[in-house]
């Protein structure tokens, strides 16, 4: 394997030149060989003879670059070629299969070019809304479908799902709530303490907790956890045309695969949502008894008096909407997946980023309906 | 230790168990400089993963293997990189880079190692792209527009951007038209004529085991059955070889 190198001669005598070329012309030499190829003088006055006979090894790349350097030489007849069996064997190889390389994609000016990227993004987005829209019926239909024929509801799938992405998730949820319970209180108390109502850090709590924290809390983590793993089980299963066997099979990926999601999901994230509210509740109503010396008796009890019939319901209630919006767009931006893992990673931040925004936007807009209808 | 010349590959005793599966028991296997050497054996017999082992991707649990008359894991990693210099490998499912297009996955290789002017690396590209039979567009496609015969072209074609002197190749003419596929049988011979090619190619294609091999290795039973030139193989006694090079298939090409 030890590679000497190659070399390119050129000497002249009154009547001709003479080129020659010797030891390693293979793809080790290249970034040697090759400006020695671009510097020679072109000199069409005198006869040019060439020698190859000394080149001990060529490959396929160092044989392009002898048919450049002929090239660049004007060589017309063969005669002026001297050269060994194996150079001629492998030249003559490259010249059958050589051709002039590709042309680059033309260049147009800059300002073209951005145009271009608007219009094309433009109706890429046009394009992703009307998908989106399809998407969204295609999956109406199926559940309407599937109340209208439950068998074909898939209830292990359903079951695993909700172990997956409800079950498995409860530990880091309650971690979590019952830490950013704690935050809440600490503020609360030492904000409100300023006032001398201290007392009301409990009301704080019980309206952040069970309104707005416990909900959001679960949401976004669901929404890294689960959304994410959606798109990317969907998009490797795109990648690797499972999809297509599926529906080859009969069996339809909307129902196999996005239904169990979605209403595991749904059926899911309520019961994390009251999960993280106890545990937020717990955490708050430790830091109080701790910094403040409220017991937990006097705790309890001003905590049911904060407490208006609503509270608590508003916050379950957006639960089933976030959860749908993170299984829509996860299932969503799994399919979307196409060509390469670049594009599966794409969908995957997509996927996580999207439903979290979502599922912001959508809180806001609960609180305005909320605010409107006076609860 | 045994003299080693004349041999590109050596493997020794290999025991390889994947999972707690043992796929090789004592497995032994030569390939000699300049030869192609066909291995062929039932789908599942651990063809490809043989393969695997002789380039480093999979760890056996014991025996030794030689590359150019190096033990592969004894080199340091920097020479372990100037082996696999050396080594073109073609994977079964093409392993082409996804988000590349077909192009730039044929100069990576180029690019890794030595540092050329663009325009040279495209003028390879495109001599290794017309080499394996492809059209000179194919070269701004993405491997996902591709067939799956055409990928394997490429991938072909990625295996011999460096001009290796050892080419590995796991099912090359799978999933190529019969046209292809004995175009591509030729260039194998001339890549190996004109470049002294040493091939390690898993096939079940028995044409391409007629026309290029010099030296066919059967695997089986968790070993090396038998491994010699096509008729030492052919008279082997042993149901399964017997069923491979005189069944129907078989016959209808020896006719
Ligand atoms: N990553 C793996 N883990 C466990 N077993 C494997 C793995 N890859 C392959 N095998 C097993 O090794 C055996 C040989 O596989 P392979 O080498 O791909 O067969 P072939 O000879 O058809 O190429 C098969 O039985 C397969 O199940
Ligand atoms: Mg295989």
């Amino acid at each position: 394997m030890a590679t000497t190198i190659g070399w390119l001669k050129v000497g002249r005598t009154e009547k001709s030149r003479q080129v020659s070329a010797g030891g390693f012309w293979t793809i080790d030499q290249l970034s040697e060989l090759q400006p020695a190829v671009d510097r020679l003088k072109i000199d069409g006055t005198v006869a040019t003879d060439i020698d190859f006979k000394q080149i001990e090894r060529m490959d396929t790349a160092g044989a392009c670059l002898a048919v450049r350097l002929l090239d660049r030489l004007e060589v017309k007849s063969p005669q002026q070629v001297h050269a060994n069996e194996a150079v001629d064997s492998i030249m003559a190889t490259v010249l059958r299969y050589k051709r002039s390389a590709a042309s680059d994609p033309a260049e147009s000016n800059a300002l073209i070019k951005i145009i271009e990227r608007i219009g094309k993004a433009t109706l890429e987005a046009l394009d992703l809304t009307a998908c989106f829209v399809v998407f969204i019926g295609n999956i109406t239909r199926h559940l309407l479908g599937t109340v209208g024929r439950p068998v074909r509801f898939r209830f292990s799938q359903t079951m695993t799902q909700i172990e997956l992405s409800g079950f498995n998730a409860i530990p880091i949820i309650s971690l979590i709530s019952f830490l950013i319970g704690i935050v809440i209180a600490y503020q609360g108390a030492l904000q409100l303490g300023k006032l001398g109502a201290d007392i009301y850090t409990i009301d704080l709590l019980a309206v952040t907790i069970l309104r707005e924290m416990g909900i959001l809390l679960a949401a976004v983590v669901i929404a890294g956890r689960s959304g994410s793993t959606f798109a990317a089980e969907i998009g490797s299963m795109k990648l690797n045309e499972e999809l297509d066997a599926m529906h080859t099979i009969g069996m339809n990926p909307m129902e196999v695969l996005v239904l169990p999601r979605l209403i595991g999901l749904t059926l899911s994230l309520p019961i994390l949502t009251l999960i993280a509210n106890f545990f937020g509740v717990i955490g708050g109503g430790l830091m109080v008894w701790l910094v403040m010396d409220i017991s937990p008796t006097l705790f309890v009890i001003q905590f049911i008096n904060s407490l208006s019939p609503w509270t608590f319901w508003i916050g379950i209630m957006k639960a089933p909407v976030f959860a749908a919006v993170i299984a829509v767009i996860g299932c969503y931006e799994g399919m979307q997946v196409s060509g390469s893992a670049e594009s599966l990673g794409a969908h995957t931040t997509r996927a996580v980023v999207e439903s979290i925004f979502l599922i912001i936007v959508f809180d806001a807009l609960f609180s305005i309906f909320f605010g409107v209808i006076g609860i | 230790m045994t003299t080693t010349k004349g041999c590109t590959i050596k493997v020794c005793e290999l025991v390889i168990r994947l999972g707690d599966f043992t796929i090789h028991d004592g497995l032994s296997l030569q390939v000699y400089n300049g030869e192609i050497t066909s291995v062929v054996g039932a789908s599942g017999t651990g063809k490809s993963v043989l393969l695997k082992t002789i380039i480093g991707l999979i760890k056996p649990i014991k025996g030794s293997i030689e590359i150019f008359g190096q033990d592969y894991n004894k080199l340091s990693s920097s020479e372990a990189h100037e082996v696999r210099r050396h080594c073109g490998v073609l994977f079964q499912d093409g392993a082409l880079f996804g988000s590349l297009t077909v192009n730039e996955n044929i100069q990576i290789p180029i690019k890794e190692h030595f540092k050329l002017p663009q325009k040279t690396m495209s003028e390879l590209s495109a001599l290794k792209l017309s080499m394996v039979g492809l059209d000179a567009d194919v070269g701004n496609k993405y491997p996902s527009e591709l067939s799956g015969g055409m990928r394997k072209r490429v991938g072909l074609a990625r295996a011999l951007a460096l001009d290796p002197e050892l080419l590995f190749l796991d099912e090359p003419t799978a999933g190529l038209d019969p046209i292809g596929a004995a175009a591509f049988d030729q260039l194998l011979l001339e890549l190996q004529e004109n470049l002294h090619l040493t091939v390690f190619i898993v096939t079940h294609d028995l044409d391409t085991i007629y026309t290029v091999s010099n030296r066919i290795a059967v695997l089986g039973e968790k070993k090396l059955l038998v491994s010699g030139t096509i008729d030492e193989v052919r008279s082997f006694d042993h149901p399964w070889v017997q069923d491979y090079f005189h069944g129907q298939r078989s016959r209808a090409i020896n006719q």
